[in-house]
């Protein structure tokens, strides 16, 4: 008698650890499951039916053979099919074979049900893309561990997904909002402004740290720059993002000048002490700033750091253009201007270090001295051409090695005749 | 990247194997950063095992340089190649970190 007592307390005790292990797999499965059971045999549709429900399974429909299955998951949305094998009409191969094709798998899992001596045609379903199997006649255990296994590996898999999707989704509203910031060309208008620019700018990410932007200053002068944050990815596109901001900010500065060097000094001192502020990671930025007086030809430019800039002129070697300290280290560091004439027809070409830093498969650098030859393969090319040029000749010589770095090109041409 | 570490003087010399770009910054800069802790901000870094520096990579040496000044500790650069050192003399890195030719000019 007390033995039968013992028997049975330790059987309540054991329903109820399972009841609670119920619990917890459905709070971690969440609730709203939905499961599609695909068997020719009623009674077997029904057992299992039932099975689910007691499991906890909110919503379980029911497929006669695999053509009314597949009807159905084309026209819902499962978490998880359970699939007989040997039905009528489409067998459990053909449904496999036809989710397959149609890219279903990877986001429904599928059980097979079949009777342990069919080890064979289990093995070829998995093959198929089915996920798992349940022998005939059910164990309880089994199905409970195996639904709630994979139910919860499909609920991760969907999460880890939908954050993908999310992430992409906000990368790509960044890169857009990013491009954005790069002026539309700037094209000569007759005798007055004689200036033509064009620019690319090829983040190696979704968003990347180069920086472009052209634009007029005054009536009489054109600001062209182009910029490149020491990071890659989010962080640097923000410190880019402030640098662009910071640069338009310090334009009106222009117009206080006492002479053009002390302009374009003014216009980098002013954001070279704006990105030393609240700057905890350290992030820089190399910086090519020049201001055209279109009238004259006269380029007057500070460069902070970054790979010098040529001069493209008819008959002559492209001619570089250096200078001093990144953007971003010390506020206390003083900023020199350079000159340079232009002559009619003239053109410069402003790159960020994506291009001779570009690498080919034999873990070369395109390198400083195959830009200056592959500029000067087209000595008499407008800007456009410029920049088309050189960005064929990076692609040719990485020749489809991925490139890490962000890519960022400007040709500006003065009194260029087309 | 591989980073070797050993003590040197009254601080540390850490020296990193390879290339110091946007991919091995990260890692490099973490080692650096914990070596200068431990250093007591006394830190050489030994740079004639790398090839090439990125601009990602002279981040990491100038966050190396500023967390030094912040401790008011030492912080030297020695042995660079002349690829590497050209890219600190077109970047000005030449003027804010304390670069000696090699490791037994260093003193810390």
């Amino acid at each position: 008698m007390s033995e039968i007592r013992e028997r049975s307390a330790g059987a309540s005790e054991r329903r109820a650890a399972s009841e609670e292990q119920r619990r917890q797999a459905i709070a971690r499965i969440g609730g709203n499951v939905s499961v599609l059971v695909v068997d020719d045999h009623p009674d077997n549709r029904d057992l299992l039916r039932r099975r689910l429900e007691r499991l906890g399974i909110a919503r379980v429909e029911m497929a006669v053979d695999g053509v009314e299955a597949v009807d159905m998951i084309r026209a819902d949305s499962f978490d998880l099919v359970f699939l007989d094998v040997m039905m009528p009409n489409m067998n459990g191969y053909e449904v496999l074979e036809r989710l397959r094709d149609e890219n279903r798998l990877a986001d429904l899992p599928v059980v097979m049900i079949s009777a342990l001596t069919e080890m064979d045609s289990v093995v070829r379903c998995i093959d198929l893309g089915a996920e798992d199997y349940l022998a005939k006649p059910f164990n309880p255990t089994l199905l409970r561990a195996r639904l709630y296994a994979l139910l919860e590996k499909k609920r991760l898999r969907d999460a880890v997904r939908e954050n993908l999707r999310r992430l992409e989704s906000d990368l790509e509203a960044a890169r857009s909002s990013q491009l954005g910031m790069v002026p539309p060309a700037m094209d000569p208008r007759d005798g007055e402004w004689p200036v033509g620019i064009r620019a690319l700018l090829e983040p190696a990410r979704q968003v990347g740290g180069d920086l472009i932007d052209f634009f007029a200053l005054g009536a009489g002068h054109c600001c062209f720059l182009l910029g490149d944050v020491s990071g890659k990815g989010p962080a640097a596109a923000l410190f880019m993002a402030r640098a662009w901001g910071t640069l338009r900010s310090a334009a009106p500065l222009w117009a206080e000048r006492s002479d053009d060097e002390s302009g374009v000094v003014a216009m980098m001192e002013a954001v070279n002490t704006r990105m030393c502020e609240a700057n905890p990671s350290f992030e820089f930025l190399t910086l090519f700033l020049g201001v055209l007086d279109v009238a004259t030809g006269r380029v007057v430019f500070a460069n902070a750091g970054h790979p010098p800039p040529y001069r493209i002129r008819h008959g002559e070697a492209p001619l570089p253009l250096v200078g001093g300290m990144p953007v971003g280290i010390d506020d206390r560091v003083r900023h020199l201007s350079g000159t340079i004439d232009l002559a009619p027809g003239d053109r410069i070409v402003v790159y960020s270090d994506g291009v001779t830093e570009a690498m080919n498969t034999a873990k070369e650098f395109y390198g400083d001295d195959k830009l200056a030859d592959v500029l000067a393969e087209v000595p008499d090319a407008d800007p456009e051409t410029l920049v088309a040029h050189v960005r064929r000749s990076v692609a040719e010589f990485a020749a489809g090695e991925e490139q890490s770095d962000d890519i960022a090109i400007l040709a500006l041409g003065w009194k260029v005749v087309e | 990247m591989q980073i070797v570490e050993e003590p040197f003087g009254s601080g540390i010399v850490v020296r990193p194997i390879g290339r110091l770009d946007s991919t091995t910054a990260p890692a490099a800069e973490q080692a650096i950063r914990e070596a200068m802790t431990r250093s007591g901000h006394r830190l050489l870094l030994d740079m004639g095992d790398l090839d090439y520096v990125s601009s990602a990579g002279l981040r990491v040496v100038l966050a190396a340089a500023k967390q030094s000044n912040a401790a008011s500790g030492r912080f030297l650069v020695c042995d660079l190649k002349p690829q590497v050192r050209q890219v600190f003399e077109l970047s000005g890195f030449t003027r804010i970190i304390s670069i000696v030719a090699t490791r037994a000019e260093a003193e810390l």
